[in-house]
């Protein structure tokens, strides 16, 4: 019965102990010290009562908003990128872990094309870069549904003077979240693939990393086995270093003629 | 030393200068400050 656990216990036992690493801020109220000023490397949301530092995607939307270049926020996201590439998602991003969670409910299940996936490239042009260039506000937290679940849900079920200030757009974050939550049952990591804006921007460091997954061609026999294990869906056989790889090393463990590993460094 | 490396390690002095200068500057005492107090975007209340 938990066989897949077993399988994955290791990846699974990183999400958590980073997840507990970096939320343990056990109040009400939200934390406020020194590690605020250090970033999370995934989607963390810095309103969550537990959260002990910044997320990434906030900080860069609060960042433009007032019409500062972004360094610092850049420069974390650079390095991780180069470094690791879209790891971060793989090993450590608790809302993809969420999302991978829902997917083991047994029930049908949806494939959605691949191709589809750029979308979150408009995402993080329009909601995290272009709209609060314009308006100020960081609108992708606005909608973010990891926001919603780590931060306006518990935020609002523990503070009174914050559910009187509930209007439309926390029924509209709401509804969001109960939407991803059952696409997350049917589809892989359906936010991660065609939402989310910081995993965009760590993709793009795929081809630039020096952490990378290898296809040894002349032992790979095409089976497919890669993308049926791989929790972002991707093809990894005929694209190693595609923008959704998530280098969690599942296609590794389960390639049936060791055709794929991980090398790092540059070719 | 190959283009293709010295691409790479541009890349990594780059973003190392980049973060380095915002654990300096302002800009980490600015994210400091967003995170620290109650985001109301985040919640879907403002």
């Amino acid at each position: 019965m938990f066989g897949w656990l077993y399988k994955r216990v290791t990846r699974y036992y990183v999400y958590i102990v980073s997840f507990f690493a970096a939320n343990n801020h056990f109040s009400k109220n939200i934390y406020q010290g020194k590690l605020k000023g250090f970033f999370f490397p995934g989607l963390n949301c810095y309103a969550c009562p537990l959260a002990r530092h910044s997320c990434p995607l906030g900080s860069f939307q609060n960042f433009i908003g007032v019409k500062t270049f972004p360094l610092y926020v850049l420069g974390f996201m650079g390095l991780l990128g180069i470094t690791l590439g879209r790891l971060v998602c793989g090993w450590i991003c608790p809302f993809g872990f969420f999302q991978e969670l829902l997917y083991r409910i047994k029930t049908f299940k949806i494939r959605v094309s691949q191709k589809y996936s750029y979308s979150k490239y408009v995402v993080l042009f329009f909601l995290a870069m272009l709209l609060p260039f314009l308006t100020t506000q960081p609108w992708f937290c606005k909608l973010c549904p990891a926001g919603g679940i780590e931060a306006g849900i518990p935020m609002v079920a523990m503070h009174s003077y914050l559910r009187s200030l509930i209007g439309a757009l926390f029924y509209v974050k709401i509804t969001i979240v109960i939407a991803l939550i059952s696409f997350s049952v049917l589809i892989k990591r359906p936010f991660c693939r065609f939402v989310c804006p910081l995993g965009a921007i760590y993709g793009i460091f795929n081809k630039f990393t020096f952490f990378k997954i290898k296809v040894d061609e002349k032992k790979c026999i095409e089976c497919y086995t890669c993308q049926t294990v791989c929790p972002m869906d991707v093809e990894i056989f005929k694209n190693p270093d595609s923008v959704d790889c998530i280098r969690c090393g599942e296609c590794i463990k389960a390639c049936p003629t060791n055709a794929l590993y991980y090398k790092y460094g540059i070719d | 030393m190959n283009k293709r490396t010295l691409i790479y390690i541009l890349g990594l002095i780059l973003f190392l200068g980049f973060f380095i200068y915002g654990i300096g500057s302002e800009q980490k005492t600015e994210a400091r400050q967003k995170g620290s107090v109650i985001c109301l975007s985040c919640i879907g209340i403002g």
